[in-house]
């Protein structure tokens, strides 16, 4: 798991409920599962609920709820996404005419 | 303006040549890989829960069973559409979250839109949710072939102050976007006919009979991952020379050289995990260009969702909604057996009476012949019927609000030690009820394991006809206290060989990364169909072997070879278990219907004993506590049978049965032994 030294991450798993946060950097073991509920580096999540006794996470990823187990939050490192706010560049504006997908 | 009109079923379809849609469909689906008529062929995409199967329903007249849970679809099939006076193929493929999904377990997704051939692929996708699905249709798009996108469940999206300006999106994909909701209809047939349209241009183009149009540019990527995507594309593209022309080549190269995708197309599979990240930063991007958000209050919905996956109320929610689950099979079930078999008892019952004896010359077989005609039918009534039926009513009302995966979450942590996800928790309560609408219920779990794990746990929760044995047997002769100490037992057993089982069969429990599906009002439509879809499927596998197995039974007990059962396993029941030889053959009996582990009881008891003897005549306290937990655990009756072997197959089947016997053995054996009767 590589992330940038210079920004405090916690694993998701212990990541507070209520609370907006970014994701780092997932786990090359789980990495394409959550990409394809659209967890990715840089995508934004809140925290819904916490089940009972060490059960799933629900975060909140745009309007779509996902359930995500312990073990599977334990390997995505987020980080505060106010601290983030401060650094982060404008969005670029797309030009259709001259779209690049990267 | 298109409409649409009740579906045909009679091939040929009528064509409307003032542009009216009329769906027809043409005989039973057929495998998709047959496609090779001259027909264009349109692949339907999207991801799970996006109402695919809805608008599918939409767009043929012909309802596919449908879930608001992931991953129904399974099978590929196929329908013959007629819109505008062209006809097409429309295949539906199963939810798929990305191209290299795995939704129907071993294949990635991509195999099974090759393996469908498509001209054209409607890609449906959330109009309300596009930053999560404009990935997919991304993705189709780098394939190389036309792509229509459904920007359904619009509805939903303004509900929530969303509103997508179908337009613009359109100029940013290049593709041609339409508004669609698929439960009302609404632009389903628009989005059809651009389909069609494409696929037929295409086909035309690949039959030589036109010459390709200029597509406009795909959305490029960056210089240098644009590169290696020609450069992979022409490697595809190379047959290899090695081989001949027939030669087995994988399943992507061989579409690439088919002319099914385009070699950028194929590429594009391959450096998945590089692209799709750009994807979703390019889905997010446009996204934000075309919805326009205004402020509404969050819909009743939403909150009532929010609430059924936190601790409080969810869990108390959960408990209110389970216990009436279990209480409607139970009142409803009970109330629906009770009219069916009476109904039974005075109309087809004296006529069967009547006439079997009356056809049958041979008394012995004229009994028997009553024993699989009278009894077991009704038992299928009795059974099947009501609480199978109610039980399926309930699960699809359940699953189709998204109400299930919601309560999956809460329960998740407590069934994961059992090796099962939270979702069990429902048909596990069902079974309280009848263990055979229950061990169908298990469908809703992921993969095989679980629901092998599921079902095991199902045959060993006492339903309510087993139940009935245990309170029967001794309230009366031992006390209520004791006849819950025995359910105690019952459930301990239970949590134990689930504990046991989820550590013997090899694999674990996947990590769980789920999309929630958000909570809907249940279509009745939908839940009818899935219901009596299930149902049905009930039908004819347990029926042939409910009314064989009454038959093998009715045979025994009236040839009176059942006493030569009750000498045969007598010795090995009075020393192991310390109970009466004919206990063992009301065991045995038991198989049958587990009501008759007590009346089969009386009935021997009365053979024996010479007079209308009582239960306590026949045992002690102790032999009857034995007698129910032996009763309760062993054996699943033959309709949890007939669900077993349709569900898991004949081998699963008998080994569950061989387990529970040996479990109800072992744990009979030890208490008889602790209350010194053996």
């Amino acid at each position: 798991m590589t992330r940038p030294a210079s920004r405090p991450t916690i694993p998701l798993v212990r990541a507070t409920a209520g609370q907006s946060w970014l994701v780092a950097a997932t786990d090359p073991s789980i990495a394409a599962e959550l990409a394809r509920e659209g967890v990715l580096p840089g995508t934004s999540l809140t925290i819904v609920s916490r089940a009972p006794v060490g059960g799933p996470l629900v975060v909140a990823v745009g309007r779509a709820r996902l359930a995500i187990s312990a073990d599977v939050a334990a390997r995505v490192e987020v980080e505060r996404e106010v601290e983030l706010e401060a650094e982060r560049m404008p969005e670029p504006t797309v030009d259709p005419t001259a779209m690049t997908l990267g | 303006m298109t409409t649409l009109e009740a579906p045909c079923h009679e091939a040929p379809p009528p064509i409307d040549g003032r542009g009216a849609l009329t769906p027809g469909v043409a005989g039973v689906p057929q495998r998709a890989e047959t496609a090779a008529t001259g027909l264009p062929v349109i692949a339907l995409v999207g991801r799970p829960n996006v109402g695919k199967s809805t608008f599918l329903a939409r767009a043929s007249g012909r309802f596919v069973e449908t879930a608001n849970a992931p991953g129904t679809t399974v099978g590929l099939e196929r329908q013959r559409i007629l819109i505008d006076g062209r006809s097409a193929w429309l295949v539906d493929l199963p939810g798929a979250r990305s191209l290299d999904d795995d939704p129907a377990g071993g294949r990635p997704f991509w195999e099974l839109l090759l393996q469908a051939a498509p001209d054209a692929i409607l890609v449906v996708a959330d109009a309300g949710n596009l930053a999560r699905h404009l990935p997919l249709v991304l993705a189709c798009r780098d394939l190389g072939l036309p792509v229509v996108v459904a920007a359904n469940l619009s509805d939903e999206a303004a509900r929530h102050g969303i509103n997508v300006d179908t337009g613009r999106l359109g100029q940013l994909l290049t593709l041609p976007v339409h508004a669609t909701c698929g439960r009302a209809g609404d632009g389903v047939a628009e989005a059809l006919v651009d389909a069609v349209r494409l696929a037929e241009q295409r086909r035309a183009v690949r039959d030589g009979a036109r010459s390709p149009r200029s597509t406009a540019p795909a959305l490029g990527y960056s210089f240098p991952i644009e590169r290696r995507l020609t450069e992979t594309a022409s490697l595809l593209s190379a047959r290899p020379r090695s081989l001949g022309a027939a030669a087995v080549i994988d399943p992507l190269q061989s579409g690439v050289l088919g002319g099914r995708i385009s070699g950028r197309g194929g590429a594009s599979i391959l450096m998945a995990a590089e692209l799709e990240p750009l994807r979703w930063s390019a889905a997010a991007n446009l996204a934000t260009q075309v919805e326009r958000r205004s402020a509404v209050h969050e819909p009743f919905s939403d909150r009532l969702a929010r609430w059924s996956t936190s601790p409080l109320p969810g869990v108390p929610m959960f408990l209110g909604v389970s216990v009436a689950a279990f209480l409607a099979v139970i009142a409803v079930g009970g109330w629906l057996a009770a009219l069916l078999g009476s109904v039974w008892a005075v109309t087809v019952s004296p006529l069967l009476t009547a006439l079997v004896p009356a056809l049958i010359p041979v008394p012995v077989i004229a009994n028997a012949a009553l024993w699989a005609l009278d009894g077991g039918l009704l038992s299928m009534l009795s059974v099947g019927i009501p609480y199978v039926l109610t039980f399926y009513l309930l699960l699809a009302a359940l699953e189709d609000s998204g109400y299930m995966t919601s309560a999956a979450v809460l329960m998740d942590r407590v069934f994961g030690a059992l090796g099962l996800p939270g979702r069990m928790a429902i048909p596990l309560l069902a079974a309280a009820g009848c263990n055979v609408p229950a061990i169908y219920g298990t469908r809703t779990l992921r993969t095989r394991r679980e629901r092998v794990l599921g079902s095991f746990l199902v045959t060993l929760t006492p339903c309510s006809a087993s139940s009935a044995v245990v309170i029967a047997a001794l309230a009366p002769f031992a006390g209520v206290g004791v006849a819950i100490a025995a359910f105690g037992i019952v459930g301990l057993t239970a949590i134990a060989a689930g504990l046991g089982a989820n550590a013997l069969i090899p694999g674990r429990q996947p990590s769980l990364v789920l999309e929630l599906a958000p909570l809907r009002l249940p279509v009745a439509r939908h839940v009818v169909a899935k219901a009596w879809f299930r149902f049905r499927s009930f039908v004819v596998t347990a029926t042939p072997i409910m009314l064989v197995g009454s038959l093998v039974l009715g045979v025994i007990y009236e040839a009176g070879a059942w006493q030569g059962i009750a000498a045969a396993i007598g010795p090995s029941v009075e020393t192991w278990l310390g109970l009466p030889a004919i206990a063992g053959v009301a065991l045995a009996f038991a198989f049958l219907r587990k009501e008759l582990a007590l009346q089969l009881l009386l009935v021997f008891a009365a053979v024996e004993l010479g007079h209308q003897a009582s239960l306590g005549e026949l045992m002690t306290p102790a032999q009857l506590f034995v007698y129910a937990v032996v009763s309760s655990v062993s054996i699943p009756c033959i309709a949890t049978l007939a669900a077993l072997r349709g569900e898991l197959g004949g081998r699963t089947a008998i080994g569950m049965t061989v387990a529970t016997l040996a479990l109800a053995l072992g744990v009979g054996g030890v208490i008889a032994r602790v209350l010194g009767i053996a």
